[in-house]
């Protein structure tokens, strides 16, 4: 008889005999295989008795047939329109490795826009597997790009559909989520000479990267040396870094931090040019 | 450098892990020590920045919204998703297992998904498919020799603080076990064997015995079945007569033989 030798299945006999095919070669075919898992191995044993020897075998796939999604990101920022789902595939029987030859799994990302436009807009965003015995993927962009679809009259609702495409075709596709673009706000500019400090509006989790960006109007001036005290709150927030845009045309500011008052205090110069 | 928007600097702040989620008013503020031309002439002294947040508008102090990573929702795995009640056909062969795992995911882009197979309750959705197999956890599902039929899919329910997942088990169950011989007539070899062991006088041929089933997965419009599978090395054997008689042909008379199997053979002794 002939059955797996590991990931216990069973091996379903067309017949309780065997063929002679050479001297010493036997043929036992199998009319269905029950395999406990996606490969394993055969091994072929003679009136009871074992060998050492098997062969290893993979089972064929099936087609997923049933996709499931849910969103880790379920309202995005204007300026933090990272998107990620995590999607399930199954075929039909309910298993969860599936066939990959000319599959694609993405997200569909739709709606209509809020105001007076009502135009319809979509975007797609990719998956990738990260557990193949699992049908699990992980669909990630780090940023959907659709930074004109905001409003500033109120948030955006969006759909987000996981579809299985097998070469170009949709074979199936996962119940809705919704998806939200938060209300954006007017930006703030400055009206006389002074400084600005842009802060992250997107809400943040602990360990996350609060930024700052600090914009000048000179006004009718130039600007050849400026500088700046920043405060924070050291019970929730701890510096970290301090970056010069270069386009401004300034030296390195000279940069002081107290981190027990909580103070950055920076000053720079405007940068020499030496020939 | 002159205008409106001259970009200068960019501060990075790392938000503290161990406070409450909510909103922070007041965090940040800056004061402009001071903005001076190259003639010397300082324009701006010791005035507060203004600060751009959530709230939009102009505003002197900074916020930001601390939230904490929540679950969007939970996933059920159950690698090997189809198997065969082994136990229904022997129970020697032991209770068959099928591993089960159940993951909450959470809303904090490129977090890990959390195992909550420990935590969260499993359980049949349609309560009778305990007929096929038993859930006393989210981790495993056994298949034993009390369970009395098959399916073609067993849906298991995994709940945590409201949410819910589910994953599909197919299940294979034996019947109609039957056993055959490749020989069953089998000829003497020896009529006055004087050796030791089972056969103390007559010596038959002997011949391989098969025991085949059938598998069945289901019932009514989701009926699976197979048939003639080969479990020869899954059934425990016995012997047919241990120590009885049976018919001999072939002149040697009767009630002085017996049957019995030994491995996968059925063996006859005089």
């Amino acid at each position: 008889m002939m059955a797996p030798a590991s990931a216990r299945g069973l091996g379903l006999a067309s017949g309780a005999g065997s063929s002679r095919v050479a001297v010493g070669q036997w043929s036992q075919g199998f009319g269905a295989f029950v395999s406990g898992a996606s490969s394993g191995a055969v091994a072929a044993s003679v009136e009871g008795v074992s060998f050492g020897s098997s062969a290893s075998y993979s089972a064929a796939s099936s087609r997923a047939t049933q996709i499931s999604m849910l969103v880790k990101t379920p309202v995005l920022y204007a300026d933090d329109q990272r998107f990620q789902a995590r999607v399930q595939l199954r075929d039909s029987t309910g298993r969860p490795v599936v066939d990959q030859t000319s599959l694609t799994v993405l997200v569909s990302v739709s709606g209509v826009l809020i105001g007076s436009s009502g135009q319809s807009v979509s975007t797609t965003v990719g998956c990738s597997f990260t557990d193949s015995a699992a049908g699990l993927l992980l669909c990630s962009s780090s940023s959907l790009g659709v930074g004109s679809w905001f409003s500033t009259l109120s948030d955006q609702p969006l759909t987000a559909t996981a579809q299985v495409v097998y070469s170009s075709t949709v074979t199936a596709q996962s119940t809705s989520s919704v998806l939200t673009l938060n209300q954006t706000v007017a930006s703030v500019s400055l009206s006389s000479e002074g400084m600005l400090i842009s802060l992250n509006r997107a809400p943040l989790f602990g360990g996350n990267t609060l930024i700052a960006t600090v914009t000048a109007n000179t006004g009718s001036f130039d600007l050849s040396t400026w500088g700046l005290n920043i405060n924070y709150d050291t019970s929730v927030l701890q510096f970290v870094s301090l970056t010069l845009d270069n386009t401004a045309g300034f030296d390195a500011p000279v940069v002081n931090s107290d981190t027990t008052l909580g103070v950055v205090s920076m000053v720079a110069l405007q940068r020499v040019e030496r020939r | 450098m002159s205008g409106n928007g001259v970009s200068l600097v960019t501060a990075r702040f790392t938000v503290v892990s161990n406070i409450a989620a909510g909103t922070y008013v007041g965090v940040t503020g800056a004061t402009v020590r001071d903005m001076v031309n190259r003639g010397g002439f300082k324009y701006v002294s010791n005035s507060a920045a203004t600060i751009s947040d959530f709230r939009g508008g102009a505003q002197q102090q900074g916020l930001f919204i601390k939230r904490n990573a929540a679950n969007v929702g939970l996933y059920a795995v159950a690698r090997t998703a189809e198997t065969i009640n082994y136990a229904a056909i022997n129970s020697n062969n032991g209770d068959t297992t099928v591993t089960m795992e159940v993951y909450a995911v959470t809303s904090q882009f490129g977090s890990s998904d959390t195992t909550v197979t420990s935590s969260a309750s499993c359980s049949l959705a349609v309560p009778t498919d305990s007929e096929v197999l038993t859930v006393s956890s989210c981790s495993t599902a056994k298949l034993s020799s009390s369970h009395v039929r098959g399916s073609a899919g067993v849906n298991v329910i995994a709940t945590l603080n409201g949410q819910q997942a589910s994953l599909t088990l197919r299940v294979w169950f034996p019947s109609a076990i039957s056993v055959t011989v490749d020989d069953s007539d089998l000829g003497v070899l020896v009529t006055s064997n004087s050796g030791s062991g089972q056969c103390s006088s007559n010596l038959f041929q002997s011949s391989q015995v098969w025991a085949l089933c059938d598998l069945s997965a289901g019932s009514g419009g989701g009926f699976l079945q197979v048939s003639g599978v080969d479990v020869t090395s899954l059934v425990q054997w016995f012997s047919i007569s241990s120590g009885g008689s049976v018919s001999i042909s072939g002149g040697l008379g009767s009630g002085s033989s017996r049957a019995f199997v030994q491995g996968t053979h059925l063996e006859m002794c005089g």
